[in-house]
């Protein structure tokens, strides 16, 4: 376990540095920079820009020195918000997206699972119908029609939901994000329980469970449970670091300052700094999440067990 | 000796979308206190379909329709869910056949060894846990402490069917019944289950209801066997009855196609040709009859009746019947007197 940890640590650095590397020699790939613009700047402006920013230097030479700054935690100055640095803006969008997140993986799982269960154990009845119609919808609807169709009806004819979630500052600002956020995540994990249940409640040992004299509902809640959500944990790392970092659509629609816009307007912008900061950000965040979650199939399934190639 | 079991009757149907499979069609088995019986028959004759209903468990969209069955004079049919959850695994116990997925993967032997303790005995945690260790130290489970806290993967298969059979004891049932215990192990280890099942058998004073398609593993534990072919019994009797004095074609061929020790390796064995009558549409005679090199006219309009051979042992087949020609067995094979 411990050397297994080290192997993955590792191994999770290097992914990193082969993400920092590409997406360096990518971005400057692309025609463009920072200061183009449709009616150009005045060369000695471009000039003085690029050498205030080091743009002038060679690729290599710049991307050498943003390692420097990188090792030191520094992400670099925004190339379009002045005297803002990539550090602070993701500081400022992050905790919003976060927490819009964090809410919707809870409202994924308290959701997506029972609704699972519950159509897995009343197969075929008007209860397995009637999930599994909302559950491929949501698999079908993308967000920003369902986000749309949301503020349409809830915010604009009814006025139940406040349009601009901006604040996220009440309860009551989060329904309309949270549900068109994970709307997607919510319905497949809905068919992914679904699906595990039905196979893991034709298993022999849960007809063993039932000859004990087990009641139905230890039957599914101890037994049958803990085997079905072993594919729901794979999902989860990605699932996390999906809603964590936010969708550009959903915070855009409702108006939503967090990392999502960063991301997408970064590149547009062509602005170098925020995003290769944004890359990073997302990737060590996805690399840590699966990291965590074969740490928690562990604790699911002790079939598994973690080694590495050389020991195992 | 009292009755213990007692079956009357018993119809068990699978409503399935094409129509209704009759798997068990009007069947009586009577089970004695501290008595092991056999039940032996093919796949898919209903032996296993006879014992998931007297445990109330069989599963959508199977059904007992009809019949039915007393334990200790009460009838379990009669008994709501709540009731049988009480009974299962406390007063009537079950060992199933794949030891290897019949084991819940992802908790410990321990945490499943002592379930049905918890729920039937009330015992603590403590007390049900050294119980526990007895049951594996009582199935010669070697170390049972560090066993304990084992997972079903780190057993071997014959090793999980000695906790399968603990777990059924540890409520010390009256009456165990045993699916096809030793079927998905390797000879010797069958060896040692049966083993160990007729010496707990004797310690404990436990019916046992075995289900088998191998009469070879029932001579040895049984006093009596039931031999079911179609969802119905066709012969039943002391295990001297059916190995010495067979009466029914069917049984005859099931004897046949035993392996015996001193075979040469030129002679062959016996099968029974042919398949078992689809249970979509039984045939209205015998439904053996396809695969009866005896059949004759009457075995296809009406079904025998249970003919008595002697006190115990009757069979269904109209060759036991006055008007029928004789026809003797003898363990070279059968022959027109």
């Amino acid at each position: 376990m411990g050397r297994y940890i080290i192997h993955r640590v590792v191994s999770m650095v290097l992914t990193i540095f082969f993400i920092v590397t590409i997406t360096f020699f990518l971005m400057h790939a692309i025609p463009g920079g920072p200061f183009t613009r449709e009616k150009p700047l005045p060369e000695a402006i471009i000039k003085a820009l690029n050498e205030k920013y080091h743009l002038d230097d060679p690729v290599w030479k710049q991307y050498l020195d943003y390692w420097k700054d990188l090792l030191r935690g520094d992400l670099g100055p925004s190339f379009q918000l002045k005297h803002r640095s990539v550090n602070e803006l993701i500081g400022l969008g992050f905790p919003i997206t976060a927490k819009l997140g964090m809410v919707s993986i809870l409202f994924t799982l308290l959701l997506g699972l029972p609704m699972g269960i519950i159509s897995a154990l009343r197969q075929g009845k008007w209860e397995d119908y009637t999930t599994m119609f909302i559950a491929t919808l949501g698999v079908t609807i993308p967000s920003f029609v369902l986000a749309t169709v949301l503020i349409y009806l809830f915010g604009v004819v009814w006025k139940i939901f406040p349009v601009m979630s901006s604040k996220l500052t009440r309860p009551i600002e989060y329904v309309m994000p949270v549900i068109a956020l994970s709307g997607y995540s919510l319905s497949f994990i809905a068919r992914l329980v679904r699906s595990s249940m039905l196979d893991v409640i034709q298993q022999d040992y849960i007809r063993t469970a039932r000859a004990k004299g087990l009641s139905e509902l230890r039957v599914i809640y101890k037994h049958a449970l803990k085997n079905a959500v072993i594919p729901v944990v794979t999902y989860l790392g990605p699932l996390a670091a999906g809603l964590l970092t936010g969708s550009f659509v959903i915070e855009k629609l409702f108006s939503i300052p967090g990392m999502g816009g960063y991301f997408v307007n970064s590149v547009s912008n062509r602005d170098y700094t925020m995003i290769m900061g944004s890359t990073i950000f997302y990737s060590v965040l996805l690399v840590v999440m699966n990291f965590i979650v074969d740490i928690v199939y562990v604790l699911v399934d002790p079939r598994i067990k973690l080694v590495t190639v050389k020991e195992g | 000796m009292d009755k213990l079991l007692e079956i009357k009757n018993l119809h068990t149907s699978f409503f399935t979308h094409v129509g209704e499979v009759k798997a068990v069609r009007g069947i009586n088995i009577d089970v004695y206190e501290g008595e092991a019986i056999g039940i032996v028959g093919e796949s898919g004759c209903g032996k296993s379909v006879t014992s998931l209903s007297v445990m109330g468990l069989v599963p959508s969209p199977g059904k007992v329709i009809e019949g039915q069955i007393h334990f200790k004079g009460e009838d379990l049919l009669k008994k709501s869910e709540k009731e049988m959850q009480k009974i299962r695994g406390n007063k009537i116990a079950m060992i199933f056949q794949d030891p290897m997925t019949s084991l819940n993967p992802v908790y410990t032997i321990g945490d499943q060894l002592i379930e049905p303790l918890r729920i039937h005995k009330n015992m603590d945690k403590e007390a049900a846990r050294q119980k526990a260790i007895e049951l594996l130290r009582e199935v010669r489970i070697p170390d049972p402490e560090r066993r304990l806290k084992q997972y079903p993967h780190e057993f071997s298969g014959g090793m999980r069917q000695r906790v399968m059979i603990a777990m059924a004891l540890s409520c010390q049932p009256e009456l165990v019944i045993a699916d096809e215990p030793t079927t998905a192990l390797d000879v010797t280890i069958q060896a040692q289950i049966l083993e160990l099942m007729k010496e707990l058998k004797e310690k404990f004073n436990t019916s046992i209801m075995l289900i088998t398609h191998d009469l070879g593993i029932v001579a040895d534990l049984c006093s009596r066997i039931v031999v079911m072919y179609a969802g119905v019994i066709v012969e039943e009797g002391a295990v001297r009855d059916i190995f010495y004095n067979p009466k029914h074609p069917y049984t005859w061929g099931l004897l046949k196609s035993i392996p015996k020790v001193n075979m040469t390796s030129k002679e062959r064995l016996v099968p029974i040709d042919g398949q078992p009558p689809d249970l979509l549409k039984p045939p209205a005679g015998c439904p053996f009859v396809p695969r009866c090199r005896y059949a004759m006219r009457i075995c296809q309009q009406q079904h025998p009746a249970l003919y008595s051979v002697s006190e115990n042992h009757r069979a269904a087949c109209w060759l036991l019947d006055s008007q029928a020609p004789p026809v003797e067995w003898d363990r070279e094979g059968v022959s027109l007197k």
